[in-house]
């Protein structure tokens, strides 16, 4: 389990999960006029008169305007909690002394600070207290997942027999390729692809090979028993006329680390 | 001896999983089990729903995952395709979904009550309690956006309204949640 | 030959299949039994492809291969699918092969071994194969 599986949503930069949206109303998607307007107004429990307000607006687009305007108003004309939690997203940065500088909104600041902390706190919580799964509902995943097996395009083999045609799927050349970059020490092979037409018989492939390299094991001769072992294996197990095999290092991971979860 | 792939970062096994690597999905799936599981604890209100959301989750990641342009990012990706089913399953078993209906808080003087929660002293029990008496949706919102992390609009398609509309909703939980956990200081 | 004799017949070459050195599993086509019910014309018989298209579980969908630690299963319906029709007679099937063997060799034992079986029958016309090996390894 990741060590820090609160880290879901985007804080403070995190990479981790989806964007967070601005707050430009250019993203808001058209809402209905009139009368929903007002009754969307009401239900979010804003301001009777403002609700009003964007229920009489003429154009959908003023009534959009008069209801990020209820969402931006602050009680005492300060700064907006939509926008004080956006900056919070933001890690504080740039600087933004509106904020940091009103004690009031500095104060609210704090206030959803805290909240988050609380928040973070009970998802913790919850996800310990979360009972493993039953082996059978993973397996029953998993059943249902080789149903759906990934075997692309189907690269013929020579047969004996007429109209008997063997083949052997790309999915199958691809974990072969896996097998043989993971079972070189220090390496763990992130991505492969066959570049190539494999449908013609004797056409020319080429195999691209992305790996992870073990922190503080010499790349290149990494690279190249990798690329070696990934020839052998197609030899052995395919007929494809391979010109060429790229090995690229993409990553270097460590043994018995923390989980990087995707951070 | 097949390679030990339970150190592997997220992307590492994201990208296998995505060219069919079985045993990759599995272990990312369970290294995200419970956090996917405690998420849609909180959407669907069921522990035996969740399970349910989760495993159609499952399956729809293992699909969807070739179209996975950041394998670094599947960590919030897969929460997106959580909630997403989690909400499906909601509105499958209720049917009568009138917006409305769901907008009632829970009852004063039963286990939400926030004298007993005064009575339990703890500001973790007390956010608990305080999202309980959210109407269904602020608190559907709030989940979304601060655990999920998801974006206005998607929360917005998700809920099938609109990006302000999503906007107000998360203000006002924000307001009460604040105010409430202040009173816990 | 009768849909019985046939569904008997294809569980025979499912286990010769399972039993060729280096075949560590034979599966069900995901699908087989679908596409040819859609196919069509001229059919005389189609069985098998174990991928449950009569709705039934297929077990795991798979048997245990020689050299494989997975007992056999006994699936509903047999894993490996033909079609037999007025002019020819069509055998569908997946294998998964040793890392240790050859797999292009395996494949052609395969057929050698099922389509010799096969010339056994005189009902069926103009046997041939379509063979995948759709995974390689240990297991």
């Amino acid at each position: 389990m990741s060590d820090d599986p609160t880290r879901s949503s985007g804080y403070d930069g995190d990479e981790s999960g989806p964007t967070r949206a601005s707050s430009d109303p250019a993203e808001t998607t058209p809402s209905t006029a009139g009368a929903d307007a007002t009754a969307d107004a009401l239900a979010q429990g804003l301001d009777p008169d403002r609700a009003v307000a964007a229920g009489d607006a003429v154009t959908t687009a003023d009534a959009e305007a008069e209801l990020d305007a209820a969402v931006d108003a602050a009680p005492d004309d300060g700064v907006s909690l939509e926008r004080i939690a956006d900056y919070l997203d933001e890690g504080r940065q740039p600087y933004d002394p509106l904020i940091e500088d009103d004690p009031s909104a500095l104060a609210q600041l704090n206030a959803l600070r805290r909240l988050r902390g609380v928040s973070d706190q009970l998802l913790s919580d919850e996800v310990a207290a979360t009972p493993a799964p039953a082996p059978s509902w993973i397996a029953d995943v998993m059943s249902r997942v080789r149903l759906e097996s990934r075997s692309g395009r189907e690269i013929p083999l020579t047969s004996t027999h007429e109209r008997t045609t063997l083949h052997i799927t790309e999915g199958a050349v691809r974990g072969l390729i896996r097998e043989a970059g993971d079972a070189v020490d220090g390496a763990l092979v992130i991505s492969c692809a066959i570049v190539g037409d494999v449908a013609q018989p004797d056409a020319i492939v080429t195999v691209d090979v992305a790996i992870s390299a073990l922190y503080g094991v010499a790349v290149q001769p990494l690279a190249d028993e990798v690329r070696l072992a990934v020839v052998r294996h197609l030899e052995q197990q395919t007929e494809l006329v391979v010109e060429g095999v790229d090995v690229t290092v993409r990553d270097v991971h460590q043994l018995d680390d923390e989980h990087d979860g995707g951070l | 001896m097949a390679v030990d792939l339970s150190d592997a970062a997220d992307a590492v096994l994201a990208s296998r999983a995505a060219e069919g690597d079985e045993r990759a999905f599995e272990q990312l799936l369970r290294r995200h089990l419970g956090l996917m599981t405690a998420y849609a604890t909180r959407l669907t209100s069921s522990r035996a729903d969740a399970n349910d959301a989760v495993q159609e989750a499952s399956i729809a990641i293992w699909r969807e995952l070739p179209t996975l342009s950041e394998p670094a990012a599947v960590r919030g990706w897969m929460m997106r395709i959580v909630s997403r089913k989690s909400f499906d399953l909601v509105r499958s078993r209720r049917p009568a979904s009138d917006v409305d209906e769901l907008e009632l808080p829970s009852e004063p003087g039963g286990r939400d009550d926030p004298e007993r929660a005064v009575v339990t002293g703890d500001a973790m029990s007390g956010l608990r309690q305080a999202l309980r008496r959210l109407p269904e949706t602020q608190r559907q919102v709030w989940t979304l956006r601060e655990v999920g992390g998801e974006s206005y609009a998607d929360i917005a398609e998700t809920l099938g309204t609109s990006v302000t509309a999503v906007r107000g909703l998360l203000a006002r939980a924000r307001e009460t949640l604040t105010r409430e956990m202040e009173a816990w200081r | 030959m009768d849909d019985r004799q046939l569904s008997r017949l294809a569980t025979e070459l499912g286990a010769l299949a399972a039993e060729t050195p280096g075949v560590v599993r034979v599966q069900a086509r995901p699908g087989f039994g679908t596409a040819m019910r859609r196919a069509v014309d001229g059919l005389t018989a189609v069985v098998g492809g174990g991928d449950g298209g009569d709705g039934d579980s297929a077990g795991d969908g798979g048997v245990g291969g020689a050299g494989s630690d997975s007992p056999a299963t006994g699936p509903s319906a047999p894993i490996v699918g033909i079609v037999a029709s007025r002019a020819e007679t069509r055998v569908t099937l997946d294998i998964a092969v040793s890392d240790e063997a050859s797999g292009p060799r395996v494949a052609r034992d395969v057929a050698e071994s099922l389509l010799g079986r096969l010339a056994l029958e005189p009902d069926l016309l103009e046997p041939s194969l379509d063979l995948r090996i759709v995974g390689v390894g240990p297991h």
